[in-house]
């Protein structure tokens, strides 16, 4: 091999390894950036939090809860808001969702209190929950034990809805 | 001549262990990109604390808020403790 064939060899050579390098640093940027960070799961678990603090402090329950007006103004009560970013039209559709129901230990069928605040329409998702369909709502189940002022024993379980999945999940 | 081969034989095997160097080195990269995504997906688990020695009894791991409240109203009334966990730990 005479020395010009053989420089062209190595430029050849070098040339694909510059184009493998590339790729390479390609499919690293493509791989990591190309999934969006999926915080709902954990939002519905900060607000099924934020929820029970309202509902039940150092195992004692909140009786008020047991009040219409309460669970009507429970948003307020609970210092919770909805309030989204104007953006995909999420102003007209709310992207949140939770429901209450309190049993009593002798009747864990039908609730004592049971209230909801947000869409409803979001709570088909949680039927339909599959990594396939990663686009609808995600959907947290919270459940807990309280007592009453006068000892009764209350079950507690918090059903919350998050959506937004358009900055969630990759279109 | 034969040196000259020689030559050319090292510096072919060179190359080969270079390319292979490079590849290996870019695998290795892409699995570490690959794995570091699988990590987006935040989970609840992010939200547990530290157990103290009154809700683990050897005080070691962790625990979710919803279950302190549990084991608080427990050291208050403990009826039915059987029944409530399974409620509870029912899916």
């Amino acid at each position: 091999m005479n020395s010009k064939s053989g420089e062209k060899l190595i430029s050849v050579y070098w040339f694909t390894i510059l184009i493998l390098v590339a790729g390479g640093i390609v499919a690293m940027v493509y791989v990591f950036y190309g999934v969006q960070y999926d915080v709902r799961e954990i939002e519905g678990s900060i607000m099924i939090n934020q929820i029970s603090d309202c509902i039940s402090r150092k195992g004692v329950l909140n009786e008020d809860i047991f009040e219409k007006s309460y669970q009507d103004n429970f948003l307020k009560n609970c210092h919770l808001n909805f309030n989204v970013e104007d953006e995909n039209n999420w102003k007209e559709n709310l992207q949140y969702y939770f429901e209450i129901k309190i049993f009593e230990i002798n009747d864990l069928v039908n609730p004592k209190v049971d209230f909801n605040h947000g869409s409803l329409n979001l709570v088909s998702s949680c039927e339909i929950a599959s990594e396939d369909y990663e686009k609808l709502a995600k959907c947290v189940e919270g459940k807990f034990y309280s007592i009453g002022k006068n000892n009764e024993q209350y079950l507690i379980k918090i059903l919350s809805i998050i959506r937004k999945s358009e900055k969630n999940v990759k279109s | 001549m034969l040196n000259h081969r020689r030559g050319q034989i090292a510096e072919t095997v060179t190359w080969r262990v270079a390319t292979m160097i490079i590849v290996i080195t870019l695998i290795v990269f892409i699995f570490i990109s690959v794995q570091m995504s699988d990590a987006k997906n935040i989970t609840p688990s992010n939200l547990v604390v530290k157990a103290g020695n009154f809700f683990k009894s050897d005080g070691v791991g962790e625990i979710d808020r919803l279950e302190i409240k549990t084991k608080f109203a427990f050291s208050l009334n403990d009826k039915n403790k059987e029944k409530i966990n399974e409620w509870i730990n029912e899916k």
